[in-house]
């Protein structure tokens, strides 16, 4: 049994391993294999992952195992406050914001999402700001054409989100703001230079802030989405998209919805 | 013109306006827009001497679409050009080429681009068309199923034929200009086209050359993308099972009346078109992955079908591939003409190269089809189940248009697992480089079992008989001379020992002969240090006997191995070969 044990944790510190990949060192591409075909060892190294806060994303033969922290409550979680230092309360939606504008941009459409064998997708910062932008004007002619118009209050929480981005400086003239986090294009570049480093993304092209996207970014923009279905206690995707397509309905109908 | 191939001369894009130009007849300008949304162009010709910037100056500064290929018009259609209408053809009901042709054109704008501003960047010494067909050329030949060519390797290659382009002043730009037409190739652009008679504007992403992960991830490779393919063969057309068959079916035309050199064209076509049909089948493939869960029985069926039918197709692909080669072959050994013989040889290696891309294919496709059985019936997986979500109209424009206090904790769901992980706020813990999710959802959904790596036996193609040579000698003749040259030891003359062959027949004399022939040779004989080599030299005396006469070789064998000295064996002026022994043996004779 304590043989087993070994295994599993060589397994597992195999998996931490920065820049190793199981075609490259045969015991790990042992190990990988006895995962895949012996369902007793695979419980226990699962079972053990679990108990560390991390899960397995996916497993193959010449990639080895793949992992991430599971939901809530991993001592190995990212938090938005490690992303961003000196991060405000009031700031947490743009900051979350700019990876859901990422993974837009990127995966535009489902089948792009979907497509797991297909060619790899570029985003530059620019083309990150101008989709918000243009999202958020679109919007702002919905609303404005319904006569939506909610007055801006005080609370600056309670208002939309798209007239916070409008709001949101673009960026300025000077290369020292490029990474000033209170412009759009800063966080941006920030986010996606966050995302380059943990292995999401390869820095194409630095004066146009180009990037590729790496297929493990689509696997955690999956993941992110099945994320929502699970915090919103959905009971499939397609609930949980018309969760938040309802909040954005008109303020006075769906405050009665959530005082129901 | 519609769906036939789009002879353009030159490529270029005007405003929106449909310009006509009567008097000389045939010059006709189409807006970009027209073209997109398909409209068949009527043929036009361009009057000799014609220049495109004529065009360029009546449009607006943008590239003008001139197609320079003569063609006639129908009746009909003089009539009405005669009133001076543009004559378009009625936009067709539903094209489903329509997409595929507006990306062919858009695509290769890029290219023009880099030609044409090849000036700002002080490249005017490059042919940029030259290298950019050049690259995609590269890419192309190394694409398989699951690899392909690395950018470095890439840019390198694509280095050092730009060098080879121009003199030795401009030879320092060559890598620049290599970088600069990769990224160009690669650089993703958007065009706007009208799709359908639904007139919704759509956004089409496309680029010539697309980055892939490789299998174990680490690295990132190029394939190229349809319309690169089409634009080195110059088609639009996309049924590519059909041009295959065609092109087969030419490829024996024309060599059944031995026109082997025009038969190399549509080898090449072929060729192409494999490549092509790789991605057709990793498309179709990488659809029964998606969707098979959301599929009723029909679909299925349907997905099953045409599994099948490309898996029959790639079958008799390989069996005429087969049967031509086998039938080249055969009129290779017997073609008197050089020139014959070159194309031959050319047309073989081609017709292989499809052959070995249609076996690996065939492989795939058997593996993909047992896939797909399981698949059906795997259990259902968080990720799977999350497809067909379309992040910017099902996530993000409802999320914008939400207050922020009850749409944050949505984002910060999402945003929070895109963060990867790591032990507290070390980012180090997490690999640099991921592996690639190539075949993450199917193997999710995989049962966790020994998988049969070679998937189902393929049925090889039936060999002809090999036809075996007759032994030249008996075996008694064969063990005679044996004994005879196993008991040379020091050197004999061979007059010597033909002499003692007399009784034994000609055939012994011969064999003895040729043996001692070969013996003069002796780095053409896989030795290994110890064994005993049978040497022979000139020495200048000849001989005659009856039936033999010539150099009287002195015959002996080699039993002294000493230290190699470099060309030692270059005097006897024989070719150098290989061999098992480490050493070069020096002969004491």
């Amino acid at each position: 049994m304590s043989d087993m044990a070994t295994a599993v944790g060589q397994l597992i510190g195999f998996s931490l391993q920065p820049k190793l990949a199981a075609a490259r060192n045969e015991e790990y591409r042992e190990l990988v294999a006895r995962y895949r075909n012996d369902s007793e060892f695979q419980d226990a190294v699962v079972g053990t992952l679990s108990g560390m806060g991390l899960e397995v994303l996916t497993s193959h033969p010449l990639q080895g195992l793949v992992l991430a922290a599971s939901a809530h409550g991993s001592p190995f979680r990212f938090r938005l406050g490690d992303f961003s230092a000196n991060m405000k309360t009031e700031d947490r939606h743009r900051y979350a914001l700019v990876f859901l504008a990422i993974a837009a941009a990127s995966y535009p459409r489902a089948e792009a999402l979907d497509d797991e064998n297909g060619p790899l997708q570029q985003v530059s910062v620019s083309e990150v700001v101008r989709l918000l932008n243009q999202l958020a004007a679109r919007v702002a002619e919905d609303r404005a054409a319904e006569h939506d118009d909610d007055p801006l209050k005080d609370k600056p929480l309670s208002r939309r989100l798209y007239q916070a981005v409008q709001s949101w400086p673009d960026t300025t003239q000077t290369k020292d703001d490029r990474h000033n986090s209170r412009l759009k294009s800063g966080m941006v570049s920030r986010a996606l230079r966050w995302l380059a480093e943990n292995g999401c993304a390869d820095e194409v092209d630095t004066h146009a802030r180009l990037y590729r996207m790496r297929g493990r970014f689509r696997v955690l923009v999956k993941d992110a989405t099945a994320a929502i279905m699970d915090d919103l206690g959905a009971a499939s995707i397609g609930e949980a998209l018309a969760m938040v397509r309802s909040m954005a309905e008109k303020e006075s109908e769906s405050a009665g919805l959530a005082k129901g | 013109m519609t769906g036939s191939e789009v002879n353009a001369s030159l490529f270029f894009f005007v405003d929106d306006t449909l310009r006509w130009d009567r008097p000389s007849l045939g010059r006709f300008v189409v807006s970009r827009s027209a073209v997109l949304e398909g409209w068949s162009v009527a043929a036009v010709s361009v009057a000799d001497g014609e220049k495109p910037h004529d065009v360029r100056t009546a449009a607006e500064g943008l590239p003008a679409l001139i197609l320079g290929h003569e063609s006639s018009w129908a009746d009909a259609d003089r009539a009405s050009i005669e009133s001076s209408r543009p004559v378009v053809a009625p936009r067709e009901a539903h094209d489903p080429t329509r997409s595929l042709r507006a990306k062919a054109l858009a695509c290769t704008a890029p290219v023009h681009d880099l030609q044409r501003n090849r000036g700002l960047r002080q490249w005017d010494a490059f042919d940029l068309y030259d290298l950019a067909l050049v690259a995609i050329d590269l890419v192309v030949d190394k694409m398989a199923v699951a690899s392909g060519i690395g950018t470095e390797e890439l840019v390198s290659e694509l280095a050092r034929r730009a060098r080879e382009q121009v003199d030795e002043t401009a030879r320092d730009k060559a890598r620049e200009v290599a970088v600069g037409v990769v990224e160009a190739l690669v650089r993703q652009s958007e065009i706007e086209y009208t799709a359908e008679a639904a007139d919704v504007r759509r956004q089409m992403r496309f680029a010539l050359l697309t980055e892939h992960e490789s299998e174990d991830g680490s690295s990132v490779y190029l394939r190229a993308t349809n319309e690169a393919i089409n634009v080195l063969i110059g088609a639009l057309n996309v049924d590519i099972e059909s041009a295959q068959v065609a092109a087969e079916a030419q490829i024996e035309h024309l060599l059944n009346r031995q026109r082997l050199a025009e038969a190399t064209v549509p080898a090449m076509h072929a060729r192409m078109r494999s490549i092509q049909y790789i991605d057709e089948v990793r498309r179709v493939i990488a659809e029964t992955k998606r969707d098979v869960r959301r599929w009723d029985e029909d679909e299925r069926e349907s997905v099953r079908r045409r599994l099948e039918e490309i898996r029959e197709h790639l079958q008799s692909r390989i069996d005429t591939e087969y049967k031509i080669v086998g039938s080249i072959q055969e009129k290779r050994d017997f073609a008197e003409r050089e020139d014959l013989r070159a194309h031959a040889a050319q047309l073989v290696e081609t017709l292989n190269d499809c052959f070995n891309r249609h076996r690996d294919l065939h492989r795939y496709v058997l593996d993909a089809a047992d896939t797909y059985v399981r698949e059906r019936n795997r259990q259902t997986n968080r990720l799977a189940s999350i497809d067909g979500v379309d992040l910017t109209d099902d996530l993000l424009l409802p999320a914008l248009a939400a207050s922020i206090e009850r749409v944050e904790p949505v984002l910060v769901s999402f945003a929070e697992p895109l963060l990867g992980m790591g032990p507290g706020s070390s980012l180090r813990a997490w690999p640099w480089r991921q592996p690639s999710f190539g075949d993450f959802l199917c193997d999710l959904l995989r049962d966790a079992q020994t998988h049969d790596e070679l998937g189902e036996p393929i049925e090889d193609p039936e060999f002809a008989e090999v036809a075996t040579d007759p032994l030249a000698f008996d075996e008694a003749t064969i063990a005679l001379v044996a004994r005879i040259l196993g008991e040379v030891d020091a050197p004999r003359r061979i007059s010597d020992l033909l002499r003692e062959l007399h009784e034994s027949g000609f055939a012994a004399e011969d064999l003895l002969r040729i043996q001692a022939l070969l013996a003069t040779a002796p780095e053409l004989s896989p030795a290994a240090p110890g064994d005993r080599l049978l040497v022979a030299a000139a020495d200048g005396v000849t001989f005659e006997d009856g039936a033999f006469a010539g150099d009287d070789l002195l015959v002996a064998a080699a039993t002294k191995i000493v230290e190699q000295q470099p060309g030692s064996l270059a005097v006897t002026g024989m070719p150098q070969l290989r061999r098992p022994v480490g050493k070069m043996v020096l002969f004491d004779v």
